[in-house]
């Protein structure tokens, strides 16, 4: 016997709603961070969805011209704070690049074990606290317990959990200690099973299901006309992954796929993550076996010192295309930084995606996109 | 502590150590002076209220930056557990908790926003400064819109520094705001 | 260097767009001809430039220079175009209309860098609404800064 009772069907009911202006955030448990939105509602419909950001904005762009290039690195942990070694990655490479340095192949297998553990740990954050803007806590727990391990990883290689400052311009910061192998080989062994239970726990879950599928249809033209990028994108089924389009460091050697979504919408945003951490959980695999020996650093002179000119690199970031454009002017500091935050663009798509739904879905669809304010804002 | 023989605060300190139990006042049965001795502490109400608070601090969700992923998810996780202190209602409404951890830079844009939120937070209320950035701008100090310091802002009881801190050093500074809530000696941790 | 079709169509282009200059690096144009150009790159079948992945600008104190990247999904080809703006007079026409996504990246531009955008609301996204000046200008100054 069903339960659900909607008065309007049958008391043939019109219920009458007025327009009104809600506010939600900058302080607010689901917005990702200190983000606002103006949601101006017609009862529980939403109608139109202003984006408020900038919260969080510190000027990285101004203070890295009052920085040396080095001293711009720990800046670019701060922008994606959950997925530091991949800001750091792009921002390395596009200097590489400028200034004709190639990296020796032991540190570009570490510097792919080092990015694709950090997009791991980033998927599980949007994936657990995604659980718990859905209602479900435990979710976050399980994610946390894996991410934990993996935080332990970080801080065996790098020195810190988080904001690690690890890449340096030619290389790595140090070698990959030697206890860090059988910690990875343990973890890499543990997290099919991980996978598996965040599936059964969170994926398959029925109300997690009804508050996702069909909630926040991104299709696939609007989604590139607006510039989104990384699993948003490729929950509408376009396939674009730079690190299979335009490969860069050593991500032509390994054997992954490229999770594609079909209805582009929260929920296959969702699931695209899951599956996007597998494919992550087998490059690692592969990079650790085929480890070469050598030096972790190219010679770079001590003084980062790019010639005049500009450019603009980008790599596949754990949100979408992480870009850096650097303009330089032949001295120690750059002229001007740039940076191309995922995040911040694919922002633009959330207003026309939250049309037409209610306050719960808007969580949804929010989650589901996966911002962080820290690029956001830069 | 100095010792002025003959001040009031020794003739105060003298006489409350020949003062008895109050107990002592209704019987002199030893067996029954021994148990209240042991089991009835009298106090100042507000010392048994500081001891329930310092037990059950309900920390506010006032994440700004990646201080919040280490401070206030990551002592939520089953490995760092801060409910095992009583911390863990991570309460999103000013008006139901009691401590504001401030994790993370505050921006210009951000700063009357905390401000408000503090005022609308209900007395006893306590402010932790977690990261640089909270206690001192942190690496974004000379930036244009970064407010260099909460405390420029509003008055904080606990400073937590790293960047970020591990949740344990956040559990430390939650530990040590504790102590000072509870009237234990801890002013300067040194660990 | 743009790519050989991309070079040939552009060249095809040329009488239309008489500032248009194929550069090593980028194209340049003047922002008379920026609509025409960036028009013509999204809807020609051989160009077919559909993402826009970063719209930025950079402050040269006797000028502003606008770059846009352009990237194709259908082909695979990238293309930057140039566009350099006066110091006293910073406008330049939107391209909102012909991608999306340049929205937020141009509202960023005229934020931090005082670009005015013609054709589409300016309005500031990062700073606050009363801020005073463009903080990415290279004569933009502050006080506070490191205690010494």
């Amino acid at each position: 016997m069903s339960t659900v009772f909607d008065c309007r069907d049958r008391l043939d009911l019109d219920i009458r709603t007025d327009r009104y202006v809600l506010n939600m955030g900058p302080q607010h448990p689901a917005t990702h961070g200190v983000f606002r939105m103006i949601l101006t509602l017609d009862g529980e419909v939403v109608v139109d969805v202003e984006p408020v950001c900038g919260y969080l904005h510190r000027g990285v762009e101004k203070l890295a011209e009052a920085r040396t290039y080095t001293q711009v690195i720990p800046y670019t942990d701060r922008l994606d704070y959950l997925a530091a070694m991949l800001n750091n990655l792009g921002y390395v490479q596009a200097l590489e690049k400028m200034m004709g340095v190639e990296v020796p192949e032991r540190a570009e297998y570490i510097r792919v074990i080092c990015c694709e553990l950090n997009r791991i740990a980033s998927h599980l954050v949007s994936v657990g606290t995604f659980s718990i803007e859905m209602g479900g806590f435990t979710g976050f727990m399980y994610t946390f317990r894996e991410r934990e391990r993996i935080m332990d990883l970080l801080e065996m290689i790098s020195g810190s959990r988080m904001t690690v400052s690890f890449m340096r311009v030619g290389g790595v910061a140090d070698d990959l200690p030697a206890e860090f192998f059988p910690a990875v080989q343990s973890l890499l062994k543990d997290l099919p099973a991980a996978f598996d239970e965040y599936d059964g726990l969170i994926t398959g879950n029925e109300i997690f299901q009804a508050r996702t599928k069909f909630v926040g249809v991104l299709d696939p033209r609007t989604a590139v006309d607006h510039s989104v990028s990384g699993p948003v994108l490729r929950a509408s089924g376009v396939n674009w992954d730079l690190r299979k389009k335009r490969p860069y460091s050593v991500y032509d050697r390994f054997d992954f796929e490229v999770p594609l979504g079909e209805r582009g919408d929260s929920f296959d945003r969702f699931r695209i993550r899951i599956e996007e951490m597998r494919q992550s959980a087998r490059i690692i695999e592969q990079a650790v076996a085929g480890l070469p020996e050598g030096p972790v650093m190219a010679k770079v002179p001590k003084v980062i010192k790019p010639p005049a000119g500009e450019i603009y690199h980008e790599i596949e970031g754990a949100r979408g295309i992480l870009g850096y454009y650097l303009v330089s002017d032949g001295s120690p500091k750059p002229y001007r930084m740039h940076v191309r935050r995922p995040s911040f663009i694919n922002l633009g798509v959330v207003a026309e995606l939250c049309r037409g739904w209610k306050i719960a879905d808007v969580v949804a669809i929010l989650g589901s996109v996966d911002i962080v304010m820290g690029e956001v804002d830069c | 502590m100095d010792v002025i023989k003959g001040s009031e605060k020794e003739v105060a300190r003298e006489s409350k150590i020949k003062e008895g139990h109050a107990i002592e006042r209704l019987t002199t049965d030893r067996v029954v002076v021994e148990e209240a001795r042991r089991l009835i502490h009298i106090a100042p109400l507000e010392k048994v209220l500081n001891l329930a608070r310092g037990y059950s601090f309900w920390p506010f969700g006032f994440g700004l930056a990646c201080c919040a992923i280490e401070g206030l998810m990551g002592p939520n996780d089953p490995r760092f557990d801060w409910s095992r202190f009583g911390y863990e209602p991570l309460r999103n409404s000013p008006r139901q908790s009691d401590v504001m951890i401030v994790a993370g830079t505050v921006t210009r844009k951000m700063a009357p926003f905390l401000v408000r939120l503090y005022e609308q937070m209900s007395q006893p209320k306590w402010v932790i400064a977690m990261g640089s950035c909270a206690i001192a701008g942190g690496p974004f100090v000379d930036s244009y819109y970064v407010v260099p310091g909460v405390d420029k802002l509003v008055p904080v009881d606990v400073y937590v520094p790293g960047c970020p801190p591990r949740p344990d050093a956040l559990l430390h500074g939650m530990l040590l705001l504790r102590d000072k809530v509870q009237g234990r000696k801890s002013v300067i941790s040194h660990a | 260097m743009p790519d050989e079709r991309v070079a040939g169509r552009l060249a095809a282009l040329a009488p239309e767009v008489p500032s248009l200059a194929v550069g090593e690096d980028a194209v340049t144009v003047a922002r008379e001809d920026l609509t025409a150009l960036m028009r013509f790159l999204k809807d020609d079948p051989e160009c077919a430039f559909d993402f826009l992945t970063n719209l930025t600008a950079t402050d040269y104190s006797d000028h502003f220079t606008v770059v846009y990247h352009l990237v194709s999904f259908v082909h695979g080809h990238l293309l930057t175009v140039k566009c350099d703006l006066p110091r006293e007079e910073p406008q330049i026409p939107t391209v909102m209309d012909i991608w999306g996504g340049a929205d937020f990246q141009e509202r960023e531009v005229f934020d931090l860098l005082g670009v005015v955008f013609t054709g589409r609301e300016n309005s500031r996204i990062l700073l606050h609404e009363g801020f005073k000046g463009h903080p990415l200008r290279k004569d933009f100054e502050w006080a506070g800064g490191r205690e010494s």
